[in-house]
């Protein structure tokens, strides 16, 4: 009798446990991270009798959690790959919004600049043109402000989700190893009772930590789990967890760079967050905000370049030669800002390198870093996109020299280098910026052309001559002026004049003559084609004038032609047409681009990017969902199947109640026997 | 069989109706903007080629408003040019009236004076201003009067031989003004001949007439140099600039020697003069290829008739010279003029054919871009009614399944 209402006991205790167990599995069914629990029954060992083993109840072996722990590894492999596209595919969106938007793109600025330059060419000389003109030219600098302030912007966001990311990701190292300790420690674990609620806990916070960085997760005595960064830098070891952090970058101070603290050191660890959110963030940055800075850069600069130099070779509504439209793309400070030295370099750091734009059309977007080995006068030029050395060689000493790239020179003017150090080169970062407009009056706006040209009056052939066509007023070797246009408002050297004689095996040779009668430039003349009166090359002394001049026709002996200044030519519209000619001109990739186009390319290439990371998106996020189904498959709380249980071992439970009362009633039956 | 737990049927759900909610939103904003492509991540290459679409679509509009405006511009240049002509014919009437031989002094002053007045008026017109209040025939020069009178009171040409030139469509150009120099200035003048004796006498050069323009073509020299030789017999000497022998077309070189007749014509290679009063020594210059202004014309020919006697033969010759000058310079002018218009009509027609053009391109254009942005509306409402089909289905679907719970038949 004790022994049924032992046996009783057992059966309500071993239920009422489960009855427990199912009442925390429903009552945990949408917590995060919770792995159903399931109580294991034991038939108690029996007592032996002659007769046999006569069974002596149940007892509670283990509350077991059911966890499948490749399905976790698997949950958190899939969350890291989603939390990196997940990451990308957010910012990537809002610079494709950004960048396609009819407002607040490029593309119609630029439209409308290139239009109201057409537009002035019709009437040059009018003033609300003109103005026009100066608005939509200030337009095109504000819309690249206003981009790359955009731009500047995500940066400063990408960097504040980096410290945030960082600091999520440090309470999770903290977490995961107090949870270490609190499982080695937790009572009973040796005898394999395993604290079910911190295993869970822990997987959880593994997970959490997995979204935002790619981990390998290593069981440890104890119980404990080891944590590490995929190529193996340890973040958690036991009780102990290492510190992530940021910092300024000391490559590009403009950017942090991931850092982990260990027992007092710390190193830099960009190159091992490759995935997870702080991996899709670093990725992001490097794979399309920083190109598109430098293409949005780039299109400013050869936009910048294009305009200053045909603006420059025209000549005002005052009668001056134009200056700048937009800013000068090789000041000294500009040429300086190109180049960022690392700030882990050797003392003293004394390296002065300036980029220069060499020629707009051969510029392409990019970075590089120059780094110098060996006793520091060799060099090495990496591209930071594809890795690859672009350029070496040796510097002579003094180091003074110039490294030639396409459409770029590096100029090293001095300092010392030491082996090891380290320069940032970006030709176009900054371009976008410190992009602005020079021009601020009508009048200043250079659409005429600065020489034209006459026949004589006396004239009895019957040549024609052309207006002109300028080429620079500078030489490009020296960057002073050309001697025509050394005084303001006239052809220094001129009226230029030009006149047929007999001779050569044409029958007729053209002398052009300065206003001193010194002989500038010479040929025979044939009345087939068209002459070109000087040379188009800046290096033959001078017959290259700055202009070139096209006769035809059949000129007589003794005819002139003269050359000179176009005063007061204020309805000369030569230059803006060539100005607004620019507008679909192809000014970039080696002349295979105009400025549309070039923007156009930047559209597609980040619309190219925003869609596939959007492909890649849907794709882990399907993976994470199979993989978190598979998980749940086992360790979910499904309902239904607890209310099952809650019927069964209720069921047992008022059996087993019965058991005691069938065995009160037996004791009660013996008691009434004996009174 | 797969366990399938509770918060499954849920998220699961829920997700799903997001989903779908998001499909759903997408073909809704493509209805509702009418765009396709709404950001260039739903068709990168489809996107940068409406940037491209877009700055062709401006392009075209800045065209087609060139072209309105060199449409003006040039019938502005036109209806200059047609008074021009009409004032160069009044002056023409008047020059044929003066070359009445019964009229008096004084009827020739009246012409004269009328002459005047249609001088300033051709001067006007050939100063004609722009809406901005520029000078059309001046070149560059918008700022300066194309002529102005100088100190002798002769209109002389005061701006350069700039032409202004607009695109009106890709690598298409039209020029939108003319230089006043080569419509008025530069216009072929008649033959004439002077005295280049050092210390003239009596002589006179009257009757020079291109009499076969062919043969004087040909010649190397366009300036015949005459100088009388002998009188018993008549001769003189023709030659080239700077005593030059003057060739044929063939390069034969011509004879060097003619003889002639006091005060009757003589003709060599096409050009035909008559040399009177001479004397042994005697030298005359022809020169077959003048150019003249009309303004010059028209002032010579008022010098004329204010200044010639006609009382002597010299006189009479001259004042019969001047008038057959005057009307084939006019005529010459006349027809500079007259080219000119045929010029401009010639350009008004490009510009009219580039304005049919560019309305084309810019249809072709727009259905491009619409082709590549704009929604396919039976599409997208067939989308969007499916879309939502699928999404109710979902949520009923979703509330059934739901509601099941073994709990609500404890």
């Amino acid at each position: 009798m004790a022994g049924l209402i032992g046996i009783g006991l057992t059966g309500i205790l071993g239920h009422q446990a489960a009855l427990n167990t199912t009442g925390n599995n429903i009552a945990n069914a949408n917590t995060p991270g919770y792995s159903r629990q399931e109580v294991q029954f034991d038939a108690q060992e029996g007592r032996r009798t002659g007769a046999g083993t006569i069974g002596t109840g149940l007892s509670v072996t283990n509350i077991r959690r059911l966890a499948n722990e490749y399905l976790v590894q698997q949950v958190r492999e899939d969350s890291t790959l989603y939390g990196e596209q997940k990451t990308l595919n957010s910012e990537l969106t809002r610079l494709d919004n950004l960048l396609g938007g009819e407002s607040t793109g490029l593309s119609k600025a630029l439209n409308n600049f290139f239009a109201s330059l057409q537009n002035a060419a019709e009437d040059p000389a009018s003033l609300p043109q003109r103005q026009l003109v100066l608005s939509e030219a200030q337009q095109i600098t504000s819309r690249f402000h206003a981009l790359n302030q955009e731009f500047i912007q995500q940066r400063e966001s990408v960097k504040t989700q980096m410290s945030q990311g960082v600091k999520d990701a440090n309470t999770l190292l903290k977490s995961i190893a107090d949870l270490n300790v609190a499982i080695s420690e937790s009572p009973g674990i040796a005898q394999g009772k395993m604290p079910n609620e911190l295993l869970d806990k822990r997987d959880e916070k593994l997970r959490q930590l997995s979204e935002l960085v790619d981990i390998k997760v290593s069981p440890a005595d104890g119980s404990q789990v080891n944590v590490s960064l995929s190529n193996g830098l340890s973040l958690v070891v036991g009780s102990h967890a290492a510190t992530l952090g940021t910092r300024e970058s000391a490559e590009d101070p403009t950017r942090l760079e991931f850092t982990l603290s260990n027992g007092g050191r710390t190193l830099n660890i960009d190159e091992q967050i490759n995935s997870g959110k702080l991996g899709g963030l670093l990725r992001f940055d490097n794979g399309a905000l920083k190109p598109a800075f430098d293409e949005l850069g780039r299109i400013a600069i050869a936009l910048s370049a294009t305009m200053n130099h045909q603006h420059e070779i025209g000549m005002d509504l005052e009668g001056d030669l134009g200056r700048l439209f937009f800013t000068d793309i090789n000041s000294e400070e500009v040429q300086r800002s190109r180049v960022v030295a690392n700030a882990n370099n050797q003392q003293p750091q004394t390296g002065q390198l300036a980029v220069e734009i060499t020629d707009s059309s051969r510029l392409a977007a990019g970075s590089f870093t120059l780094q110098f080995s060996g006793d520091g006068r060799n060099f090495e030029l990496i591209d930071k996109a594809t890795g690859e050395t672009v350029n070496q060689g040796r510097m002579p000493d003094p180091v003074q020299s110039e490294i030639s790239m396409p459409g770029f020179n590096i100029r090293i003017e001095g300092g010392a280098f030491n082996a090891g150090d380290k320069y940032l080169i970006q030709p176009s970062r900054g371009a976008a910026e410190s992009i602005g407009l020079v021009v601020n009056r009508e009048e200043d706006l250079a659409f005429a052309s600065p020489v034209r040209a006459a026949a004589d009056g006396q004239n009895t052939g019957t040549a024609t001559i052309d207006q002109g066509k300028m080429l620079d007023v500078r030489n490009p070797f020296t960057n002073s002026l050309l001697p025509g246009f050394q005084n303001a408002g006239e052809l220094a050297n001129g009226p230029l004049e030009v006149s047929f004689a007999a001779g050569g095996s044409t029958g007729l040779i053209y002398n052009v003559t300065d206003a001193s009668s010194n002989v500038i430039a010479t040929g025979e003349y044939d009345p087939g084609i068209s002459n070109k009166l000087f040379q188009d090359d800046p290096s033959v002394g001078t017959a290259y004038q700055g202009f070139q001049f096209e006769i035809t026709g059949k000129p007589a002996i003794g005819d002139k032609f003269a050359i000179s200044y176009n005063t007061n030519g204020v309805s000369d519209n030569r230059n803006a047409g060539l100005l607004a000619a620019l507008g679909t001109a192809n000014t970039l990739n080696n002349g295979s681009q105009s400025f549309t186009e070039g923007y156009a390319g930047l559209v597609e290439t980040i619309g190219v990017e925003t869609r596939q990371s959007q492909l890649d998106m849907d794709a882990g996020k399907t993976l994470l969902e199979q993989s978190t189904n598979q998980r749940e498959s086992i360790s979910g709380v499904n309902l239904d199947e607890e209310a099952g249980k809650l019927i069964q071992y209720q069921a047992a439970y008022n059996a087993s109640a019965q058991v005691m009362s069938v065995a009160q009633d037996l004791f009660n039956t013996l008691l009434q026997s004996f009174r | 069989m797969i366990r399938i737990s509770s918060q499954q049927i849920f998220s699961g759900g829920i997700s799903r109706l997001q989903e779908l909610n998001a499909s759903l939103n997408n073909t809704q904003q493509q209805i509702s903007t009418g765009k396709r492509v709404n950001k260039p991540s739903d068709d990168p290459v489809a996107a940068a080629r409406i940037l491209k679409l877009d700055q062709e679509l401006a392009r075209i509009e800045t065209y087609q408003r060139n072209v309105n405006l060199a449409d003006n511009r040039l019938k502005q240049e036109e209806s200059a040019l047609g008074s021009s002509v009409d004032i160069v014919q009044r002056i023409r009437e008047l020059t044929v009236q003066a070359g009445n031989g019964s009229l008096s002094a004084n009827d020739r002053q009246s012409i004269s004076s009328e002459l005047k007045e249609r001088i300033g008026q051709l001067a006007n017109i050939a100063n004609t201003r722009d809406a901005s209040g520029e000078y059309v025939f001046s070149g560059f020069q918008g700022g300066t009067p194309a002529f102005s009178q100088n100190a002798a009171g002769n209109w002389e040409y005061q701006g350069d031989e700039g032409r202004r030139v607009l695109e009106i469509d890709d690598g298409v150009t039209v020029p939108i003004s003319d230089h006043g120099k080569g419509i008025f200035v530069t216009i072929p003048a008649a033959a004439i001949g002077t005295v280049t004796t050092a210390t003239p006498g009596n002589e006179y050069i009257s009757g020079v007439n291109i009499t076969d323009p062919s043969t004087l073509k040909g010649i190397s020299t366009d300036r015949l140099e005459i100088s009388v030789t002998s009188l018993a017999p008549s001769q003189l000497t023709v030659t080239g600039p700077g005593g030059a022998p003057i060739t044929d077309a063939q390069g034969n070189t011509l004879p060097f020697t003619y003889s002639f007749t006091d005060g009757e014509p003589v003709e060599i290679s096409g050009v035909e003069f008559t040399v009177s009063d001479v004397a042994v020594g005697d030298s005359f210059e022809v020169d077959t290829s003048r150019r003249q202004s009309v303004f010059n014309t028209i002032e010579t020919l008022i010098a004329g008739l204010d200044g010639i006697d006609k009382g002597t033969a010299e006189g009479q010759a001259k004042y019969d010279d001047l008038i057959a000058d005057s009307l084939a310079n006019l005529d010459n002018a006349q027809e500079s003029f007259i080219l000119k218009q045929t010029e401009l009509g010639g350009r008004m027609n490009a510009v009219e054919s580039t304005k049919s053009f560019l309305e084309d391109s810019s249809v072709y254009t727009n259905e491009i871009r619409s082709e590549l942005q704009d929604v396919d509306y039976a599409e997208a409402i067939s989308n969007l009614s499916f879309q939502s089909f699928v999404l109710q289905a979902a949520q009923q679907s979703f509330a059934r399944v739901s509601q099941l719970s073994l709990f609500d038949r404890l």
